[in-house]
């Protein structure tokens, strides 16, 4: 891939990611070269084991690299202070996790405004409102996550991710705790996000439906992207995952 | 089931340790008490066979059980006369023993200075070399136990009432070389009877050739007759040694010398009723007194049980503080097993469905606790051990001297301290060990198992049903009249049922206590205070159970603060009132039989004469310190001269009047006059030292006991009989007009030859006092600090569970954007609230009990109630400092967990 500026949210060049030392040595990722553009929905998929979690995480700004370098927008991650790192995921970075998004003791708004709290800045009053519009628990705003459903939560959890309008936003299977009425709910969020919001998405998931609704498809393999599939349906997708063998 | 609990504790190391360690303060601090006493019981035991070493047997004054015996009297030296042919007598040693003679010297400024009193170890004169001629013993024999080692004993030169003479004596070796004397030259020793000179001879051991035994205390050694002059004891002995031939019947011996004794004092009672009536009465002091022969064992355990007196006191503080700590850690290890088994049910949960009874579990449960006590009692014992070693050092340098021996390891010790320390820690697990019987097998598959220990609302209602009880007993012995007993019980009681009722409510106020604690913060670091709020609030039991090991230290150094500052003030305040005098001359020592040398108080008293411009009145005061017998028990007996006494000290007389008390009079307090329904012109039986009682009528009843204590007679009936008190305290007054730099300058032309006294104006008396009080508090407030400690182990404890238990959520805050610096602030928070949260609680608390001790205490100590509000709030700042003391590791611990692991936490 070029190393020019492109219109890339991120971008990773060379990425290597190895675990242990000597013969114990494990590539979780072997000389990755992608980018997520903008203003699309990116999903990555793959076997267990085939570095799609570690190619996420790195990209974040969550793990480091052994070799290469991962841009976000026009910061190169490996050259920043263990701070600047922190305060660039704060800013700059959405995260979604599969699980335990929320914290407990804040409510719903709380924790979905955390980011800028976290920043001491104001939110900007509009995107708020709109996030909130599109999250749809406008009634459930003061309630703690232990009253909300699964479902819920996970849109919250969406919603606190959009809600500092980062350069781009991470989830680590969205969906992978709830059923699949509520998981889709999610997944048409997340697409709104990107379609409506004009946001950039990055996914990791193992469910070909989630990775159907993506503007683009990745396919890890052994810690290498083995193939791309662009506005994939999800029988396309089943068949590659087949092929390589997942 | 052993062996899995032996995985659990190998597993979670820190946890292990710092649960441990609580328990290990607790012990170290519990058999430090034993450790230390013991040693110190052992080394002054040693003392008092050093003491009398090779003796046999005793001759002395008797003196009646329980009173002090430091006050028996000298008797006539004729006395040994009537011992010399006795047959199974090797051969026999008088023992003049004179208290508060001081060496002089120069100090390195040139001032003529006093050799120091090594914390009220006394300074003794003794004699060491018989009069020329005599035929019982010589200098070599190490007499009174004392061996000169260097130069040679001191001899008689001649008479000391001549001021011209220069006498000869010698030192002990730890006092010559502390304070630099040199053999050969001459010195100034202040005495009793007043300051000579005299050339240092020698120096000696005490106990010892080799080895100077003598514990701190300072030895001056004469000839005799010199040791008779300088402690205005002319003609007199304190003791005869007997030292008995090898073959010897004891018994025997001693039924023989006591049929002399009383031979002897029948022919000196029939020589002195021949005499004059006034020379009489001067013998009276002599006649009087019976004598007595005893054996050396009796003598070693009279001066063991004495010494054993003053480590008693030691003791039993050094255990109330152990037990506090014992109690403080017990809390933590409840806590901390309450938690951590909360934090297990899954894996509990699993081995029940596995099919582990739910008795087992318990067990296991209970099997960690005592494998914490069992490794917390070793090194208890080790830490115990080793801070022994560490105060005897301290207690070396400060002046005890060298202390031989060490530190003995005795059964008790081990077994008082694993019992203790075993037994708290189970004690302490018992509670969790049964919740954890109702955790159901189906709880492994189950995410959101909660223990539910008794609900909150129980709590409060058992809680505010406790607090109202304790809360009236500390009412009802505020408030009603009744015996002190029962005042204390009361308050006791009712402090100690308070306690446990705000215990068992704090976890209900821990929430919104811990909301408006938190608020300051919150407005001040935003969403890292907000989530220390949070976290704080949320699990109430968790902080209200970490808060309490605090509250219990805090409660106690608040408590003793309020009872102390209002002592403080009452006794300011009414010294203030009662002091009327312009000076006080007084020994500068803790010790209570130090004083100086009447020629001092003759001196003061020619100059009022002389110059009764510069000073209107001097007045000398002794004392005895429970030496005389008033109705059944031993009391403090003060003399001062009653003609002037009001000129000096306002001691509120209610009733009667001191003027004319005179010869015959006894001026009562006001408590026990009440007591013993005395009345003006009542007869009052005093016995004296040696079995004689004076009859006195009360003159006088008053309300102030700050200065004078309860009982008060003119100094010539305490001279009377007891002649060889030494002077104590000196009161002086200047006229109204006239110049006190002047006048106080021409007091001390005399005082300046005696630098072991301080002279101090009402102001400087005043600062003295208010100094030595704050001085016994501050040691209080460090003992009762150190379980302080405890409880910032406990914080620190409950907060790294904490953070273990939330590693999910804190990897969560860091992957979203929070800073190291912001995540350990907010674990620091939390710390604070949890600690003011048992700050708050103690110092009010303390602060009622406080009340509650001042309205049990007699009025005579405190009927003043001072808050010393700035130390309080002094204290809750320091438990906030604690708390962020505590959060150091736990925070740290917390910023530098791997994000990615954190997240993935199960």
């Amino acid at each position: 891939m070029s190393t020019k500026i492109t219109n890339a949210a991120a971008r990773m060049a060379g990425g290597t990611k190895t675990y242990g030392s000597d013969d114990t040595e494990v590539r979780a990722l072997d000389g990755v070269d992608v980018e997520f553009e903008r203003g699309r929905f990116t999903a990555i998929m793959g076997p267990s084991g085939s570095g799609k979690s570690t190619l996420m995480h790195c990209s974040a700004g969550l793990d480091d690299l052994t070799s290469g370098t991962v841009h976000i927008g026009d910061v190169e991650l490996g050259s920043l202070s263990e701070r600047d790192l922190t305060l660039l995921r704060r800013d700059r970075i959405g995260f979604v996790f599969q699980a335990y998004n929320l914290l407990p003791t804040l409510t719903a708004k709380e924790n979905l405004t955390l980011p800028l709290d976290l920043a001491g800045t104001k939110p900007d009053p509009g995107w708020l409102v709109e996030v909130i519009e599109s999250v749809g628990i406008q009634d459930r705003l003061g309630h703690r996550p232990s009253e909300l459903s699964g479902g819920q939560q996970q849109r919250v959890a969406v919603a606190r991710a959009l809600v500092s309008r980062p350069e781009i936003v991470f989830a680590d299977e969205p969906t992978g705790n709830l059923d699949s009425v509520t998981g889709g709910e999610v997944l048409d969020f997340l697409r709104s996000a990107v379609d409506d919001l004009d946001q950039t998405l990055v996914v990791v998931t193992h469910d070909a439906g989630a990775a159907a609704r993506a503007d683009r498809v990745l396919f890890l393999a052994d810690g290498m992207i083995v193939d791309e599939l662009v506005d994939p349906e999800a029988d396309a997708i089943l068949d590659r995952i087949k092929a390589i063998g997942g | 089931m052993f062996r899995l609990t032996f995985r659990n504790i190998t597993r979670r190391k820190l946890r292990f340790a710092l649960t441990t360690l609580a328990v290990v303060l607790g012990v170290a601090f519990l058999s430090t008490s034993f450790f230390l006493t013991d040693r110190l019981r052992d080394t002054f035991d040693e003392l008092a066979t050093d003491i009398s070493g090779e003796i046999d047997l005793v001759v002395r004054t008797s003196i009646d059980e329980g009173a002090e015996r430091i006050n028996r009297l000298p008797f006539p030296e004729e006395v040994l006369g009537a011992l010399t042919d006795l047959p199974g007598i090797r051969y026999v040693w008088p023992s003049v023993q004179v208290w508060n003679v001081v060496p002089l010297y120069t100090d390195g400024d040139g001032e003529l200075a006093a050799i120091g009193t090594n914390g009220g170890a006394p300074q003794f004169g003794f004699n060491i070399t018989p009069p020329e001629g005599s035929d019982y013993g010589d200098a070599t024999e190490g007499h009174n136990q004392l061996f000169i080692t260097d130069g040679r004993a001191p001899l008689r030169t001649g008479s000391m009432a001549d001021p011209a003479t220069v006498g000869e004596f010698a030192l002990d070796n730890r006092t010559a070389d502390e304070f630099g004397f040199t053999i050969g030259e001459t010195y100034t020793v202040s005495a009793p009877s007043g300051n000579r000179r005299f050339v240092l001879v020698g120096t000696a051991n005490f106990g010892d050739p080799d080895e100077n035994k003598n514990l701190g205390a300072n030895m001056s050694l004469f000839d005799e007759e010199t040791a008779q002059e300088v402690g205005n004891k002319v003609g007199l002995y304190d003791e005869i040694a007997i030292y008995l031939e090898d073959d010897a019947d004891e018994a025997a011996v001693m039924a023989l010398v006591q049929d002399r004794l009383d031979q002897a004092t029948a022919d000196f009672r029939a020589v002195v009723s021949t005499l004059p009536e006034d020379q009489q009465k001067q013998l009276s002091a002599l006649t009087d007194v019976d004598l007595e022969v005893v054996t050396a064992a009796t003598k070693i355990a009279e001066d063991q049980s004495d010494f054993d007196q003053f480590i008693d006191i030691i003791s039993s503080v050094l255990l109330g503080f152990a037990v506090i700590s014992v109690v403080v850690s017990a809390f933590i290890i409840n806590n901390t097993f309450s938690i951590v088994i909360g934090q297990r049910v899954r894996e509990l949960a699993l081995l029940r469905a596995l099919g582990a009874t739910g008795r087992q579990i318990s067990r296991s449960v209970r099997l960690e606790a005592v494998a914490i006590g069992v490794v917390a009692t070793v090194f208890g014992l080790v830490g115990g051990y080793l801070l022994s070693t560490l105060l005897v050092w301290v207690l070396v340098n400060i002046g005890f001297g060298e202390l031989p021996g060490s530190i003995p390891i005795r059964p008790r010790t081990i077994i008082v301290a694993s019992a203790v320390g075993v037994g708290a820690t189970l004690v302490s697990a018992i509670g969790p060990s049964r919740r954890v019987r109702q955790i159901p097998p189906v709880a492994a598959m189950r995410d959101d198992v909660r223990l539910t220990p008794t609900g909150l609302r129980r709590r409060l209602q058992v809680g505010s049903a406790v607090t109202a009880i304790g809360i009236g007993a500390l009412a009802l012995g505020m408030t009603v009249e009744m015996s002190t007993v029962s005042v204390l019980t009361a308050v006791g009681g009712g402090a100690l049922t308070t306690f446990m009722g705000v215990y068992l409510l704090s976890p209900v106020i821990a929430r919104p206590v811990a909301s408006i604690l938190g608020w300051p913060i919150r407005r001040l670091y935003r969403i890292p205070g907000r989530l220390a709020t949070d976290n704080a609030r949320r699990s109430p039991r968790r902080t209200a159970a970490t808060a309490a090991a605090l509250t219990i230290g805090l409660a106690l150094v608040s408590l003793a603060a309020v009872v102390s500052d209002s002592v403080k003030t009452t006794f300011l305040s009414t010294m203030d009132q009662s002091v009327e005098a312009d000076l006080f001359v007084y020994g500068d020592t803790f010790n209570p039989q130090a004083g100086f040398s009447t020629e001092l108080g003759s001196d003061l008293q020619h100059l009022a004469a002389e110059r009764p411009d510069l000073v209107k009145s001097v007045m000398t005061m002794r004392w005895t310190l429970g030496g005389v017998k008033i109705g059944e028990d031993f009391k403090d007996l003060v003399a001062a001269d009653l003609e002037i006494l009001d000129e000096h000290m306002n001691v509120q007389v209610t009733e009667g009047s001191e003027f004319g008390a005179g010869n015959n009079g006894v001026l009562v307090h006001v408590d026990p006059a009440g007591d013993l329904g005395l009345t003006i012109g009542d007869p009052v039986l005093i016995d004296f030292p040696g079995g004689r009682t004076s009859e006195l009528t009360v003159a006088a009843i008053f309300e102030d006991s700050t200065l004078l204590g309860n009982w008060v007679v003119d100094i010539s009936v305490f001279d009377s009989y007891l002649p060889t008190a030494p002077l104590a305290w000196i009161s002086v007054l200047f006229p109204v007009d006239a110049d006190n730099y002047a006048s106080r300058a021409a007091i001390e032309v005399y005082t300046d030859a005696y630098p072991q006294v301080v002279v101090e104006n009402r102001s400087e008396f005043r600062n003295a006092q208010e100094k030595q009080l704050d001085q016994v508090l501050s040691i209080i407030q460090v003992f009762l600090g150190l379980s302080l400690l405890i409880a910032v182990l406990g914080i620190t404890n409950t907060l790294a569970l904490s953070v273990y238990e939330r590693t999910r959520e804190l990897g969560l805050l860091r992957a979203i954007g929070m800073t190291r610096r912001q995540l350990r602030r907010m674990v620091r928070w939390e710390a604070v609230i949890i600690a003011l949260f048992g700050g708050l609680l103690g110092v009010g608390m303390g602060v009622l009990f406080g009340l509650a001790a001042i309205a049990a205490i007699p009025e005579t100590f405190v009927d003043i109630v001072s808050i010393p509000y700035r130390s309080l709030l002094g204290y809750l700042l320091v438990s906030g400092l604690f708390g962020m003391l505590a959060a150091i590791l736990p925070a740290r611990r917390a910023a530098r967990l791997n994000i990615l692991e954190a997240i993935s936490h199960e």
